[in-house]
């Protein structure tokens, strides 16, 4: 599903901050990759959705080596084929809750017509299977963060992605939450078949995926 | 895309709601403005139409057209009633009607004049006085009304009403001696001639009888008055119609050189012109302020739009996570400012027709014309105008949130 072969990328001259020889992430994984904040983790997220490209290498998302595509069209490629989940903030705090699941489709007509069921069923399951039924009216504003980021969850799975990525999902989360929501994550990714690709630097929720990758080994690069 | 930025225009309605208060009041400023400069002109325009020339003595022809037409100031001199027999007289001249101005009548102006008056006169495209009562003089004691006046003092024919002598303010110098009868009211025409009490020369020169000397000296009585020669020594001024139009110029030369007594006529059209030259300092002042009150509504939006930017950065990452290009979010910030935009300078538009339609009502005796008409070319170029320059306003913060995107990306700021 991923696919880094001699990567490099760097923002400024002189210092390459990401220096990947090799990542491979098979269809249905679900992976980990583990590192300290700060350490370049989220500027390979920015690589592998598409929003910079690689100074050298080869980077390919689902086949799709991303630096052949325009800029527009690598949008449009992470809104077709990702499901992306972010620390916290995840929510258009002007939108309901059912509209801001929704929004996945705003942008992807593909993951509109993925979904077999009309959409408003579909969000109706999803709340239901995150518990957020409960909650339908209340303006997102109000929230709990373990609740925002069940909704963050919901939208990522809405259009059936077949690569679901969080960055650092559970951090802003209690204990309690934290092992819930990753749960919940995990269950859906296998129900969906989608492969997961987390970054966190959370030991806590080791055990939920195959494979855990650590970024210090993985990555030749230097951030001074 | 506009179900989105719609969402997001309700989620900040307070302040937009202002804002959309204050583009909606500056608009209705702004094509107000334009529209009563219209209105004035059109009122004044209409006012006189089929008159060739006004004749009268030496003044500014704004002065003499304001005066004998508009009811506006008063005349500094008279014309001898010999000249206007003998201009009356000229093989060019298919009719002349003198007036007679100076007296009042409870704040409205009495207008010494025939009943050439009543079938010469016309307004508004050709459109000849008519008569709602009665008829026209038949004694020099017979006085037909405008219709704001009869109006106003609830007046029908066979009333009796007394005169002031100027503009007889202090009710001091009453023409109680000799009242008037009323023999007509005449129909509306939106024009100053609602607000004139009119009375034959014969009349005016009668109530004079005995203040030769500018006071009341002696009292006379009707018959006393009816015994003597009413034919005034003077008018204010001759309202002319020509047999043919292309003769105007050669004889307004000719009044101008007249020999006997120095006299001026003039166009109403080149008056009217002078007029518009005079008023338009006034009106440029004026377009140029509404104009500026359009501007800062178009800043307080820019305000509003700016000031909620950063906070809105974590909005743009979010939808770039979702897929969405920097352009898109060019077009949704865009998309928003311009509906709000429109929806401001439509809602003026409305609302400037809604205060027209309401002081149509309430202004109808004041003699200005002010029935709602479909705007004008200007007023649609203005509306335009103000349609663009919010529309390029609102670039503005569309440009800034397409940089920011580029610029941030996915990552979002705190």
């Amino acid at each position: 599903m991923i696919q880094l072969e001699n990567v490099r990328f760097t923002w400024k001259e002189g210092e390459t901050l990401i220096n990947i020889p090799e990542l491979i992430v098979s269809r249905g994984e679900k992976v980990m990759l583990r590192g300290e904040s700060g350490c370049g983790k989220t500027t390979l997220l920015t690589l592998i959705s598409g929003i910079q490209t690689v100074d050298s290498g080869v980077l390919k998302v689902d086949d799709i080596e991303l630096k052949t595509l325009k800029s527009s069209k690598r949008d449009k490629f992470r809104g077709d084929h990702m499901g992306y989940i972010f620390q916290q903030f995840n929510l258009i705090p002007w939108l309901s809750i059912q509209k801001n699941i929704l929004c996945s489709t705003t942008f992807s007509t593909l993951k509109k017509e993925r979904e077999k069921e009309s959409l408003d069923t579909r969000v109706e399951m999803l709340m239901a299977e995150l518990k957020l039924d409960r909650l339908k009216d209340k303006p997102v504003r109000e929230l709990s963060l373990g609740q925002q980021q069940r909704v963050a969850l919901a939208r990522a799975l809405v259009g059936h992605p077949p690569l679901i990525i969080a960055d650092e999902p559970t951090s802003s989360l209690d204990s309690g939450n934290r092992s819930s929501f990753m749960n919940l994550l995990v269950k859906e990714c296998e129900k969906e078949g989608s492969t997961l690709f987390v970054v966190s630097h959370d030991s806590h929720i080791d055990d939920h995926f195959d494979r855990i990758i650590d970024f210090h080994h993985l990555n030749g690069g230097h951030n001074d | 895309m506009i179900k989105l930025a719609l969402s997001s225009l309700l989620n900040r309605k307070n302040v937009l709601i202002l804002i959309f208060l204050s583009l909606t009041l500056s608009v209705t400023l702004f094509l107000g403005v334009q529209r009563t400069k219209e209105i004035s002109r059109s009122s004044f325009s209409r006012t006189i139409s089929g008159t060739d020339l006004i004749i009268g003595a030496r003044t500014g022809q704004v002065n003499l057209i304001l005066y004998s037409v508009f009811h506006m100031g008063r005349a500094v001199n008279n014309m001898g009633y010999d000249s206007y027999l003998d201009l009356a007289s000229r093989d060019e001249v298919e009719w002349a009607v003198p007036l007679s101005l100076g007296d009042s009548y409870r704040g409205y102006r009495v207008v010494g004049t025939t009943n050439d008056y009543f079938s010469h006169y016309s307004y508004g495209g050709n459109q000849k006085l008519s008569l709602k009562s009665g008829d026209t003089f038949s004694t020099p004691f017979s006085v037909v009304l405008g219709a704001s006046v009869a109006d106003e003092f609830q007046h029908k024919t066979g009333d009796n009403i007394i005169v002031s002598h100027g503009a007889g303010l202090n009710g001091m110098n009453e023409h109680d001696n000799l009242p008037f009868t009323v023999t007509a009211v005449l129909e509306k025409t939106g024009t100053p001639v609602d607000k004139s009490v009119f009375v034959p020369l014969e009349g005016i020169t009668a109530i004079h009888l005995g203040w030769e000397t500018g006071m009341q000296r002696r009292v006379v009585s009707q018959e006393q008055a009816l015994s003597v020669n009413l034919e005034p020594e003077a008018v204010t001024s001759v309202l002319v119609g020509l047999k043919n139009r292309g003769a105007a110029f050669a004889f307004q030369r000719m009044v101008n050189d007249y020999a006997d007594e120095p006299l001026m006529a003039i166009l109403p059209g080149a008056a009217l012109y002078e007029l518009w030259g005079l008023m338009s300092t006034a009106e440029t002042a004026l377009t140029f302020i509404s104009a500026a009150v359009v501007v800062l509504g178009l800043i307080s939006l820019l305000t509003a739009q700016l000031a909620v930017m950063n906070q809105r950065r974590r909005e743009m990452a979010l939808f770039r996570s979702l897929g969405a290009t920097p352009g898109q979010l060019f077009l949704l910030l865009f998309t928003e400012s311009l509906l709000l935009t429109t929806a401001g300078c439509l809602s003026g538009m409305i609302l400037l027709y809604i205060i027209q339609t309401l002081l149509s009502v309430f202004m109808s005796s004041s003699g200005f014309y002010l029935s709602p008409a479909l705007p004008s070319a200007t007023e649609w170029l203005y509306f335009l105008l103000t349609l663009v320059s919010g529309t390029l306003t609102g670039v503005i913060p569309a440009l800034t949130a397409y940089r920011n995107s580029l610029s941030d990306g996915m990552s979002i700021r705190n």
